[in-house]
């Protein structure tokens, strides 16, 4: 196996695709948003709590791919606890990570490693869409509060 | 066949990839290599006998015109066309089918009757009838298929059972290649009155096509799925459906005359061909039908069923691989399957890294990924110019990426 594939697949993805903190099964609630990428047919549903400009709990359930199912995990996580502007910024500066057009190198951007983790994708401009499935489809969402 | 000398011919082949592997190019379903004798005659088009067709009367506008005349002539026999007028030049098969769908039921002709796509049809044969359909206010039903992914034959013969206007199936699967019987599909249709069009896109590089055979009454395919250039793609039509059939476009080089109140079109095969031809296309498209019936498409076929049958053969034995659909008498050399625990996206990307190009995705064909209960596929699809040592190579690399991913 070569080393770009290596560093698209991190140790932080791939345990995050194989046990997800914030997925859950089947629910009962409604989900907030929907993440679905029509090239390729994957699907995550989040469902995002928020109270008094904080979200309280995000959580998703749904179907993709090992870089999907990962970003979206550890979205989840870089957004509890935040204000949804705190939100807005990181959800940027992940796309932005991830974004092969940028001049700003990902270890300016932010010193997280799960967010680092990301950064190959660069590298892989078809994952792309992989990458920032469910983080387009929660700055849509925000930015139509 | 020579396959080492076939290989020879595609360019393509005698670099390596940006990783610095061979290129092992599994996606023939979605588009094949161009060999030498496609792109030479394409140049050689531009280079030494560019004009438009059937309009100057110097040369080399008249050269063009005569080629295009020959070629569709060739493209007759090549499809077993009764006459050269029955083959109009497309820009491909969903070109074709859209234009094909507001021809018929956007016309002057009122027709009657439901609108049957079955449901291993890929969504340019799907979406443009749905639509169509709606817009003429006509029910659209989709031909449940068999748990092997076949259509199923008593559940059509009861559909027929309603009025019909028209059926459309593809000779078969991008997804399973699973190839129908169409002359049976057809005989069935003609019986309730309905038309049949069948979407050859993957057939055409793999077996012989014959229309009168299937007698369909309309048939597509693209050039570029069949070693040949992208934008250029064949409607069959009989005579008697064309000669009728309201023009699939309109615009210059079809028209008789125009006047402020109305305009009267030419005879076939023009009446269908608005516009400036894709010249280049049709001549690059020639160079591939010579190129497949040199090889002979008999024994391109025997090639890659051998190829398919080991392929099949290798993923059965890797566990957690799940091949979608039984293989059928009249199969396509394309495989798709699913393994337990890696999604498809990761495994294309795994093999990628090889230099192995497989495809990941719904295959736009989502009812029949619905049909199987799942979202996406993995999908291996050979050429004349695929190996078994290929075929060998890339299901080792996909047992190293289960163990990856696992
Ligand atoms: C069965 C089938 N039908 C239709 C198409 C559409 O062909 P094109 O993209 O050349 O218009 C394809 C190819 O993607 C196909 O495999």
């Amino acid at each position: 196996m070569n080393k770009a594939l290596q560093s698209l697949y991190k140790e932080v993805i791939l345990s995050r695709a194989k046990v997800p903190r914030y997925e859950c099964k089947a629910p009962d609630l409604v989900p907030t948003v929907e993440a679905y990428n029509p090239l390729c047919g994957d699907k995550f549903y989040l469902y995002v709590s928020i109270e008094d400009g904080v979200f309280k709990e995000l959580k998703f359930s749904g179907f993709g791919c090992s870089i999907s199912k990962a970003s979206t995990d550890v979205m989840c996580d870089a957004l509890s606890h935040k204000t949804i502007q705190e939100g807005l910024l990181i959800i940027d500066t992940f796309l932005e990570l991830i974004d092969d057009k940028s001049s700003v190198s990902p270890e300016q951007l932010t010193d997280s490693k799960e967010l680092l983790a990301f950064a190959a994708a660069r590298d892989f401009p078809e994952r792309k869409t992989c990458a920032n499935l469910g983080w387009e489809a929660l700055r849509l969402h925000l930015q139509s509060l | 066949m020579n396959l080492e000398s076939i290989k020879s011919q595609f360019p393509i082949f005698q670099q390596k990839t940006p990783v610095g592997k061979e290129l092992v190019y599994l996606d023939n379903a979605s588009t094949t290599q161009k060999p030498d004798c496609v792109i030479d005659a394409i140049a050689d088009f531009y280079k030494f006998s560019n004009a438009n067709a059937g309009r100057g009367v110097y040369w080399p506008a008249t050269e063009v015109t005569g080629r295009v005349v020959d070629i569709r002539q060739r493209l007759a026999k090549f499809i077993g066309a009764a006459r050269p007028e029955e083959v109009v030049f497309t820009h491909g098969v969903t070109d074709a089918l859209n234009k094909l769908a507001l021809a018929i039921f956007g016309g002057s002709q009122k027709r009657e009757g439901q609108v049957l796509v079955s449901g291993m049809e890929h969504h340019s044969n799907f979406v443009p009838w749905q639509m169509a359909a709606r817009h003429g206010s006509l029910p659209f039903k989709v031909i449940p298929l068999t748990d092997s992914g076949a259509i199923d034959m008593e559940a059509y013969a009861q559909l027929l059972k309603e009025p019909t206007s028209l059926v459309a199936v593809s000779a078969a699967s991008n997804v399973t290649g699973i190839g129908n019987d169409i002359s049976r599909l057809s005989q069935m249709a003609h019986n309730s009155g309905a038309l049949l069009v069948v979407d050859a896109s993957q057939a055409v590089a793999h077996q012989p096509i014959d229309v009168r055979q299937w007698d369909c009454d309309f048939m597509v395919f693209s050039g570029h799925k069949a070693y040949g250039p992208t934008g250029i793609g064949v409607l069959y039509g009989t005579y008697e459906v064309l000669v009728e059939l309201n023009p699939l476009a309109y615009g210059g080089g079809m028209v008789q005359e125009v006047n402020e109140s109305d305009t009267t079109f030419r005879m076939l095969p023009h009446r269908h061909e608005a516009g400036t031809l894709n010249l280049a296309g049709i001549v690059g498209l020639e160079a591939a039908i010579a190129f497949i019936e040199k090889q002979g498409i008999a024994n391109i076929q025997a090639h890659e069923n051998a190829l398919y049958e080991l392929l099949r053969k290798k993923l059965n034995e890797v566990s957690g691989v799940a091949i979608l659909g039984r293989s059928s008498s009249l199969q396509c050399p394309v495989v798709s399957f699913t393994v337990e625990g890696v999604h498809p996206h990761d495994m294309a990307t795994y093999l990628a890294t090889e230099g192995i190009s497989i495809r990941a995705g719904h295959h736009c064909a989502q009812p029949l990924m619905k049909h199987f209960g799942i979202t996406a596929c993995s999908r291996i699809s050979l050429a004349c110019y695929s190996s078994g040592q290929e075929i060998e190579q890339t299901v080792d690399q996909l047992k190293e990426a289960i163990a990856f991913f696992r």
